[in-house]
């Protein structure tokens, strides 16, 4: 089953213009990030919640290879700082689309203001249909006394305004790379 | 936003001429368009449609009918979460609501992702005559923003403009040269926009949905700016119709899986911002957003007890029905819609602007039934502009032409006859060799899109004494001929051909002579009136026949018959006695002859004529009313020597729409263009269909064109073929 669903995410997140690649290990993972920093020269990313199993750990790889993982002042850093890294709090293998909670602003900056968005999803958190998801608004974050900010993320930002010729990466990142453990 | 001048009729020819002259709106427009809607097809290829139909509209429907309700509990639990719900009752309200909200908090620059409910309420130009500097942020809306120009899509507002035209506008607003190339002119659009976003102190965006049972809303975008937008100001204000309110989470999930893929035939937008209330800031020493919520009313409550208006409640602003429509393809949403492009415009416009306003838009619809088939939300969107247009009559009287032609005519039985047989007589020098006339000295330069047929001199009524002299022994039914004011009128040939057949086939045909016009066509300009007294005159004629069944050779008849009838007086026992039995015995030729008598032809084709390649037009009122497309097919497969070739688009409309081909002669030749090349594209020698509406218009078109295709009725070309015509 999860397998399955896995699958049809994978398929589904390409057809919206995402990259989706399997990491085994937490060095994978790191290796991933490291080299897109690399390609684009830079030594540093930003860093948003949501966190992911082995968050820790991966930033600690990156830092001994010379990448700096900065998760404050967000507002500033994000004008100069093309790369965003962040968690994901689920995915829908029909739609192709990440789950993510933007409660917090750095998360929202960094989704929507960073050229190149690497996301890390945990396999086992993929759902079936949108429809699947609405326990996750119902019983999870959104506490009936509280705001929440929630976000599905279906593919890089991109418009196909003027006469349907498509263009990645309008207002939003026009990278997105979904990396699965 | 310019204003728009008044939807006289006048005005809408002049804004039809402009769009169909405008050389890159033939290239462009029309093609997105219908790659769109190949896109939706392709969507749901693997979903079963009609069950996530079906629980968009029950889950739109619910809400509907609990509205107060769910705007109560909306209001209390997005205030739970510290939003400030307000409620407008008028556009006016709204704005000035929104207006204050700037004024109290010192606002001076608000940046806007697109809402169509923020044009319905006129909402940017109000605040820029208060001063306050707006800017959209969305590509599209920005430039047309920039160009003061309307949207003529509801996904792609901008979708009519090439790229030249939107460098050149950007140039002139910029004042500096701009490359007509698009990725450049996305870039372009972002940075300029860039230092704007940031700069700005007021978001407001709509919602495409919210949710009752927590107060949340959900935004769709594509482009990101909508997430900009929601997150980069302190302050947030949502403007939203009470439409957009969904009971559950759950429901909303739905909408949104249904919504994209309707749209633009993607799985999933971008993004999905699901907002609930105020989330933490971090600038300027603010620490708290502020979220506001304008409901708008405008209107939507009012309808709600109205059991055809009400529907309206089930559009998701999708834009499916736009896609699929013949003749908003043809003009774009610049004419046919108003705030709102597309079909559901023209209905949308009826409710915010009144009936006085909008009426002549509600003729631009011909009526074929296409958006019907891809509403998510289930709206019956031709039978709710049927629906408008009796409310127009009811309440501002009919068009002195139609008035003369219903009332005054078709709906007098005797005087139509004369009248009719008088002008058979009368048109002679105007006819060509081929029977058709080219020209009228009464009908402008436009309406010579297609050639007009003769009125036979000889109808089909008075041929039938003549055809009525045999009779068939042993009849294996016996089946009463509706013929219809076409065949009778224009095409008797076609009536001929059908009594043949059936004799061939051992069915008895009778005529029931006291018949007259079905009624569709004054049905079609909101005519109740003598719709209901052509309805009474049928039902008269055929309440007495013997017959098993009766058999039409037009489906407007048909569907009149079968399904107009029995709703036009449904407290009546009496009535609905009779015209309930009468609609079960209705059936269209060549579902009787498939369905019901298993026809095969082999014996009795004639086999000197060979090798026709023959190409099927759909009619609407068969494919979508009557649900019939397979059974003409296998009719016409069935013959030796005949090979059926498919068109392209075989089963959208011609353009004939009965009286809008003679409202709107240039848009319905436009669409009349297409289908006729995608004939001709065939190779086809022969065009068969099932109505005699379609012969009236493609075989004008044809003659006008100087083609040597022929159109026929397929009951012709199978009486032909087997021998039973001369």
């Amino acid at each position: 089953m999860v397998s399955t669903l896995r699958g049809k995410f994978e398929t589904a997140a390409r057809l919206n213009g995402a990259s989706v690649t399997y990491c085994g290990s937490t060095s994978d993972v790191a290796r991933y990030i490291f080299q897109i920093a690399n390609r684009r020269g830079l030594q540093r990313v930003l860093w948003a919640p949501p966190a992911f199993r082995d968050n820790q750990a991966v930033m600690d790889i990156l830092l001994s290879n010379g990448i700096h993982c900065i998760s404050d002042s967000m507002r500033k850093n994000v004008m100069d700082t093309p790369i965003g890294v962040t968690g994901a709090d689920g995915a829908i293998a029909e739609t192709g689309c990440l789950l993510l909670n933007s409660f917090q602003e750095s998360t929202r900056l960094v989704t929507s203001l960073t050229e190149t968005h690497i996301a890390v999803l945990t396999v086992s958190t993929i759902l079936a249909t949108l429809e699947d998801a609405t326990s996750l608004w119902d019983i999870g974050p959104v506490r009936r006394t509280k705001a929440s900010h929630w976000t599905m993320i279906g593919g890089p930002s991109k418009t196909i305004a003027i006469e349907q010729f498509p263009v990645p990466g309008m207002h939003g990142p026009r990278e997105l790379h979904i990396l699965l453990i | 936003m310019k204003d728009r001048m008044p939807n006289t009729r006048k005005n809408l020819s002049k804004r039809i001429s402009k769009a169909l002259a405008d050389p890159t709106l033939r290239r462009g427009f029309g093609v997105y368009v219908a790659s769109l809607a190949e896109a939706r097809t392709d969507a749901f290829r693997n979903l079963e449609w009609e069950k996530l139909q079906g629980r968009v509209a029950d889950a739109k429907k619910r809400a509907m009918e609990r509205l107060p309700e769910l705007l109560s509990q909306f209001k209390e639990e997005a205030e739970r979460s510290g939003a400030v719900v307000h409620f407008a009752e008028t556009s006016e309200d709204a704005n000035s609501i929104i207006a204050q909200i700037a004024a109290e908090r010192q606002v001076q620059r608000i940046i806007k992702s697109r809402t169509f409910t923020a044009i319905e309420t006129g909402l940017t130009r109000y605040l820029r005559q208060k001063g306050l500097e707006v800017t959209e942020t969305d590509l599209s809306s920005w430039v047309l923003q920039l160009d003061g120009q309307r949207p003529s899509h509801l996904i792609f507002p901008a979708l009519h403009l090439t790229r030249e035209q939107i460098a050149e506008t950007l140039s002139r607003v910029l004042g500096e040269p701009v490359d007509a190339d698009v990725p450049r002119l996305a870039a372009l659009v972002r940075n300029k926009l860039r230092d704007r976003i940031l700069a700005a102190q007021m978001g407001i965006t709509g919602a495409n949905v919210a949710v009752a049972e927590n107060g949340a809303m959900v935004i769709l975008d594509n482009e990101g700016n909508t997430r900009l937008v929601t997150s980069l100001p302190s302050l947030h204000v949502v403007l939203m119709g009470v439409d957009k309110i969904v009971r559950r989470t759950e429901e909303a999930m739905t909408v949104l899986r249904v919504l994209t893929r309707c749209a633009t035939g993607d799985k999933s937008a971008s993004y999905a911002t699901w907002i609930r209330g105020p989330v933490p800031y971090t600038e300027g020493g603010v620490s708290q957003r502020e979220l506001h919520v304008v409901l708008l009313d405008n209107g939507r409550l009012r309808v709600r007890d109205d059991p055809w208006y009400n529907e309206i409640f089930q559009c998701i602003r999708c834009g499916a029905c736009s896609n699929v429509c013949p003749a908003f393809k043809s003009v774009t949403g610049l004419v046919f819609g108003d705030d709102y492009p597309g079909p559901i415009g023209l209905v949308l416009a009826g409710l915010f602007k009144g009936l006085q306003q909008t009426q002549r838009l509600l003729d631009l619809c011909h009526q074929c039934g296409a958006c019907r088939e891809v509403c998510p939300g289930k709206i019956n969107l031709p039978e709710l502009i049927l629906q408008l247009r009796q409310q127009r009559t009811e309440h501002l009287g009919l068009s002195w032409k139609k008035k003369i032609i219903h009332r005054g005519l078709v709906s007098r039985k005797r005087l139509f006859r004369i009248v009719t047989k008088t002008a058979s007589y009368l048109q002679k020098p105007f006819m060509n060799q081929h029977q058709m006339i080219r020209h009228l000295p009464f009908l402008g330069k436009q309406a010579r899109f297609r050639s007009l047929p003769g009125l036979s001199t000889k109808t089909f009524r008075d041929m039938w004494p003549q055809l009525s002299s045999r009779t068939v022994q042993k009849p294996l039914a016996t089946a009463a001929l509706f013929s219809g004011c076409g065949v009778n009128l224009f095409y008797p040939e076609i009536g001929e051909a059908v009594v043949r057949v059936l004799r061939a086939t051992g069915v008895q045909v009778l005529f029931p002579t006291q018949q007259t016009c079905c009624g569709s066509p004054a049905h079609n300009d909101g005519d109740l009136k003598s719709l209901l007294r052509l309805a009474q005159q049928n039902l008269e004629a055929l309440r007495s026949t013997e017959a098993d069944f009766i058999l039409t050779v037009c489906p407007a008849c048909a569907l009149a018959l079968k399904d107009t009838y029995p709703g036009l007086l449904p407290d009546n026992e009496n009535w609905q006695k009779l015209a309930g039995g009468i609609a079960e015995k209705v059936r269209d030729f060549s579902f009787f002859l498939v369905d019901l008598l298993n026809f095969v032809p082999e014996a009795v084709v004639r086999p000197e004529i060979d090798d026709e390649v023959i190409t099927y037009h759909d009619p609407c009122h068969l494919a979508r009313g009557l649900g019939i497309r397979e059974q003409p097919r296998r009719l016409i497969r069935q013959i030796d020597g005949t090979e059926l070739v498919e068109m392209k688009d075989s089963t959208v409309c011609c353009g004939f729409g009965k009286s809008f081909s003679f409202s709107y002669p240039e848009l319905s030749g436009a669409i009349l263009k297409e289908k006729m090349e995608n004939i001709e594209a065939t190779g086809a020698h022969i065009v068969l269909t099932d109505c005699p509406g379609c012969i009236f218009q493609i075989r004008g078109g044809l003659d006008r064109r100087g083609s040597r295709i022929e159109t026929f009725h397929t009951a012709e070309f199978l009486a032909w073929k087997m021998g039973l015509l001369e």
